[in-house]
């Protein structure tokens, strides 16, 4: 009996250690990363050691004051981007899942399906008309190639996340709301919307996330610098950096990444939550 | 209104309709429209400058006998997709696994796990590989620690595409979370049962586990591959296409077609290529699941 | 009661939509002229007068302040007009460039490299014609020099910023270290020679470095320009080039790469367009690389002036023909459907021509092409040497314009495509010569086809 609690504690160590190893190989290009942008050039390409010799203390100020906008300007534009996107998704796509998940009407069985069909549709044989079609509209070089498709619910993954969460609400809910005055638009806003909060948070981290990352679009629709994102902004230091400062693009890396990883960890449970609900389901 | 209750269900109907407008507008402007026109556009010469004209099959028969670099390009993004979907998952499954088994701090572990899904294909990340990988970057310089030789883990081009790769495989948090919170499903009392039986460790993982994740892994093996058929972002910055093309994925032969030489038409004719392309996989996956997925309902998927 | 709040509902539903269409119904189509300027537009502006113009350019961070400091200068002099910079690295500007101009997005002020001349001057339309501009000082440039270089298809496309010498540009402690004498007049065949060598004595250094796009603009145009004297396509649509000539030409490329005299190709290529970031370059372990004077801050900046040098440009051993590649360095043209084409051609004459300009832009695209600007360089006595000597170098004997044709973007990725396949060792130099040609006539039939 002892020797097997002996033989399954050292199976628990030795998990341990593969997990803990395992976590040390995942993370570590982004704690090199971090301390290398305090690293000379010759460091960065050399010596193994993570911590850097000679601290550069000022790569993060150079870095963020290259060229003749900063980095602010980029940070505030891709907030400008990233920020009606996220909420237009929400509303737009609280609106629609509502609208499929508690109300019968003709053809919803269609509708849902050509919804589901193009979660699956790949982008790439839709972009170029679409480029064709924003040059036509005059949208080119600014933000509206984001924020209208997100007006009108083109996130078909948020409308079927948030469907999942309102299925799982009891319709007893809907029916003593409707006979306490309620009609379906204060019953979405007083009853569900409450309760669906978990999941409209989800939405809202994986939006931004993925809106905050996007670089093909951003690629093909923005020219001027004055309206880059940070994405765009970071590609423009590694093209064309005087001199090849290193440190100041890593450091930029770190900034442009720091959103993403502060948000996960202040609301992981969001996106496990988020994840695991379409994930089953679909 | 009468507030006959019959009514009244009727008229809600109608609501139901005016909730989904937006989505039913979106829809045919930003998607239905594009598709079309995609697939129209790809009989023309579309090129935004000269006027458009219907070549009929021209494009198709172009990339198919003319186009050295679009063969080149379908067999790279097929590599990349049979080499980085099937190691992500697998990946994820065995992590998944791992932290299936009661330990503590599994949660900490998954947040570990899951940081780098976070950052998708941000150019952030994209820079980060180019340093990490380079010919004397840090894994050379570990590998040399070791007294390995360097490995030109993005000027080789037989190993590029690779290096690519780990950057896809380094991501699977997303689809590990999805396989943990498929195996927290399966019911305790099977395993038990097994117990029982006296079934090995391994057999348990075959009859049990594995069956019952299937729905599972046909969910993440699609949506994993129509995304990596995708890719472009990590090709695209890290070696744009090179070294000899061998990461030249079918995503920067779209761009560089449609958006350097402008050639609208031909690129749309390239892009029903992919589409086609990825609906005959999606089609083979889904028809060869009904033999290895099972459902505990009966297939009412 | 209900009924009131359910119209209620439907009212605010419906108007939140008619504002969400209204927001993105405003801009009606407009076809593809004026795209751009709708902010401007829609933007309630205090001064009636005050404009904005966009101005597009490529380069380095060097090259990026000293411009910027000049649009500032220009700003004080005109407080009214705003000028916004759009600039980043030559990878990827000409794509974005053919975009903009094909969705009618184009910047007002454009930077062009004039290897693009044949793709611009096929839609001339886009472009003011800056010798009909009164005020252009066209006095200060070479007629020469905007007759090969800057009119195309009857227009003057732009006008050069600099005249640009070529030549290699080299790491003095490198060639020390290694005994190699700075004053050597290279040729291909010599690099391989020494290459080889130094590359023997230390594997972790090169005496050489090209990346992909500079096989295909400088070493296949040079190499049989300097061998035989001619280029291997010309304007006529026509390749000028041996089976076999072309087949020894790729021996020579492949012998470059494979006697380790040139860093491997796999690894320069991730730095294309900038070698100058190559880490070996950074740490002291490349000799040289061959480039344009406009470039040559950049490399200056990395290698440390103390320890840079300039070169003649590299030739072919036993070639008949020792001339240098020479063109301006870019040039600068107005965009035709600009809403303030005189406000732009007015800053471009400003920004060529008047000694203020020139002294805060300096070098940073060469030596200035305009006579005045030059002068006030000279002046002041803030030219580069080393920009000087590489431009003396390059005038002593200058090469015949290079065909506009070779640097069409399409003949360039065939080009490129087949030079990486004899490196790699993909296709011998027979198989890949055979295979050059029979791609290129029938790009260049395409070509011809489209331009009739």
């Amino acid at each position: 009996m002892s020797n097997k609690k002996k033989r399954q504690i050292i199976k628990d160590v030795l998990t341990y250690i593969f997990l803990t190893l395992l976590g040390i190989l995942m993370i570590y290009p982004l704690i090199w990363m971090f301390f290398s942008s305090f690293k000379s050039n010759n460091e960065i390409f050399g010596p193994l050691r993570l911590l850097p010799e000679h601290v550069i203390w000022d790569s993060f100020y150079r870095g963020w004051n290259s060229g003749q906008f900063t980095y602010s300007l980029y940070f505030k534009n891709t907030f400008m981007l990233v920020i009606p996107v996220v909420l237009f998704t929400l509303i737009s796509s609280t609106l629609v899942a509502y609208g499929f998940a508690r109300f019968t009407f003709p053809m919803k069985g269609a509708l849902f399906s050509i919804m589901i069909s193009t979660l699956m549709l790949p982008n790439a044989v839709i972009i170029i008309p679409r480029y064709i079609l924003f040059n036509r509209f005059g949208w080119l070089n600014s933000y509206k190639p984001f924020t209208v498709p997100s007006i009108f619910a083109c996130h078909p993954f948020f409308i079927f996340m948030l469907v999942q969460f309102f299925r799982g609400l009891p319709k007893e809910l809907d029916e003593s709301a409707t006979i306490d005055g309620c009609n379906s638009f204060t019953t979405l806003v007083r009853i569900h919307m409450p309760l669906i909060k978990p999941a409209l948070f989800s939405a809202a981290i994986f939006q931004f996330i993925w809106t905050w990352n996007d670089f093909f679009n951003s690629l093909i629709y923005i020219n001027s610098v004055k309206k880059y994102t940070i994405s765009l902004a970071l590609r423009m230091s590694l093209d064309t950096a005087a001199a090849a400062n290193w440190n100041e693009i890593l450091a930029m890396s770190t900034l442009a990444i720091l959103p993403s990883v502060l948000i996960f960890f202040f609301a992981q449970k969001y996106f496990v939550e988020g994840i695991a609900t379409t994930g089953i389901k679909g | 209104m009468k507030g006959h209750v019959n009514s009244k269900k009727k008229k809600r109907q109608y609501i139901g309709l005016l909730y989904i407008l937006p989505w039913i507008l979106g829809f045919l402007i930003f998607q239905l429209y594009p598709f079309i026109s995609s697939f129209i556009y790809s009989f023309t010469n579309y090129n935004m400058t000269s006027n458009t004209e219907f070549i009929g099959l021209k494009n198709y028969i172009d990339i198919f006998t003319k186009d050295s670099q679009f063969y080149n390009s379908l067999k790279v993004t097929i590599f990349y997709v049979f080499m980085a979907v099937p190691m992500k998952l697998i990946f994820a499954l065995i992590i998944a696994m791992i932290l299936n088994i009661k330990l503590k701090y599994v949660n900490f572990y998954r947040t570990i796990y899951y940081l780098p899904s976070i950052l998708g294909g941000s150019v952030a990340v994209a820079v980060l590989w180019r340093f990490l990988f380079a010919d004397s970057g840090l894994v050379n310089e570990i590998l040399s620690f070791f007294g390995i030789p360097k490995i030109g883990w993005l000027s080789n081009p037989k190993i590029a595409l690779f290096t690519i790769s780990l950057l896809t495989v380094w991501q699977f948090g997303s689809s590990m979370v999805i396989f943990l919170a498929g195996l927290k499903q399966i019911p305790k009392e099977l395993y038990e049962a097994a117990t029982v039986d006296g079934v090995s460790k391994a057999g348990m993982f075959f009859t049990i586990t594995l069956p019952l994740l299937t729905p599972i892994i046909l969910f993440n093996l699609i949506m994993q591959m129509i995304i990596a058929f995708q890719e472009f972002t990590g090709s695209f910055v890290i070696t744009n296409g090179g070294p000899m093309k061998s990461t030249y994925l079918y995503a920067m032969k779209l761009y560089d077609e449609g958006f350097l030489f402008m050639k609208m038409g031909y690129a749309s004719a390239l892009s029903w290529v992919l589409f086609t392309v990825i609906l005959v996989c999606t089609a083979l996956i889904f028809k060869s699941s009904e033999y290895w997925t099972y459902y505990e309902d009966g297939g009412q998927y | 009661m209900k009924r009131i709040a359910k119209v209620l509902c439907l009212v605010c539903i419906v108007a939140m939509l008619a504002i969400l269409a209204a927001g993105c119904g405003q801009k009606t189509p407009t076809g593809n002229t004026s795209s751009q300027n709708t902010d401007d537009v829609t933007k309630p502006v205090d001064k009636p007068e005050s404009i904005t113009m966009r101005f597009s350019w490529w380069g380095s961070d060097i090259r990026h302040k000293a411009t910027l400091d000049a649009i500032a200068a220009y700003n004080k002099l005109y407080p009214h007009i705003t000028i916004e910079g759009e600039y980043g690295g030559y990878d990827g500007y000409q794509q974005k460039l053919m975009t903009q101009l094909a969705g009618g997005s184009a910047p007002d002020l454009i930077q062009t490299d004039p290897i693009w001349n044949a793709q611009l001057g096929a839609q001339k339309e886009n472009f003011v014609d800056l010798a009909k501009e009164s005020e252009i000082d066209m006095t200060q440039f070479e007629e020469e020099v905007i007759k090969g270089f800057c009119e195309v298809n009857g227009i003057v496309l732009g006008l050069p910023m600099g005249i640009n010498g070529f030549g290699v540009q080299v790491n003095k402690a490198f060639m020390e270290r290694f005994n190699i004498p700075l004053d050597t007049r290279w040729t291909y065949e010599k690099i391989i020679e020494v290459g080889r060598k130094v590359h023997e004595q230390d594997s972790e250094c090169y005496l050489y470095i090209e990346d992909l796009t500079g096989l295909q603009v400088k070493f296949m145009c040079d190499y049989t320009r300097s061998k035989y004297g001619k280029y291997w396509i010309n304007d006529d649509y026509k390749v000028h080039i041996t089976k076999d000539e072309l087949a020894e030409q790729f021996k020579v490329m492949k012998e470059l790469f494979d006697s380790g005299a040139a860093v491997p190709l796999g690894d320069a290529a991730l730095y294309n367009n900038k070698v100058e970031q190559h880490p070996k370059f950074i740490n002291g372990q490349i000799g040289m690389t061959q480039d344009w004077s406009g470039t040559l801050p950049k490399y200056k900046d990395v290698i440390g002036a103390e320890n840079f040098a300039v070169g003649h440009s590299i030739t072919v051993e036993g070639g008949v023909d020792s001339s240098t590649t020479y063109k301006p360095s870019m040039l600068l043209s107005v965009y035709s459907k600009s809403k303030y084409v005189d406000e732009a051609v007015k800053f471009t004459n400003w920004l060529l021509n008047d000694s203020e300009a020139s002294l805060i832009l300096n070098d940073c695209r060469s030596i200035p092409a305009s006579a005045s600007a030059r002068q006030a360089l000279i002046d002041n006595d803030v030219l580069d040497k080393d920009i000087m000597q590489m431009v003396e170098n390059t005038l002593e004997n200058p090469a015949d314009p290079v065909p506009l044709i070779m640097n069409n973007s399409e003949i360039a990725e065939i080009t490129k495509d087949i030079c990486q396949k004899v490196v790699f060792g993909e296709s011998t130099p027979e198989e890949a010569a055979e295979e050059l040609i029979s791609r290129v006539s029938e790009k260049l039939e395409a070509l011809k086809a489209e331009s009739n």
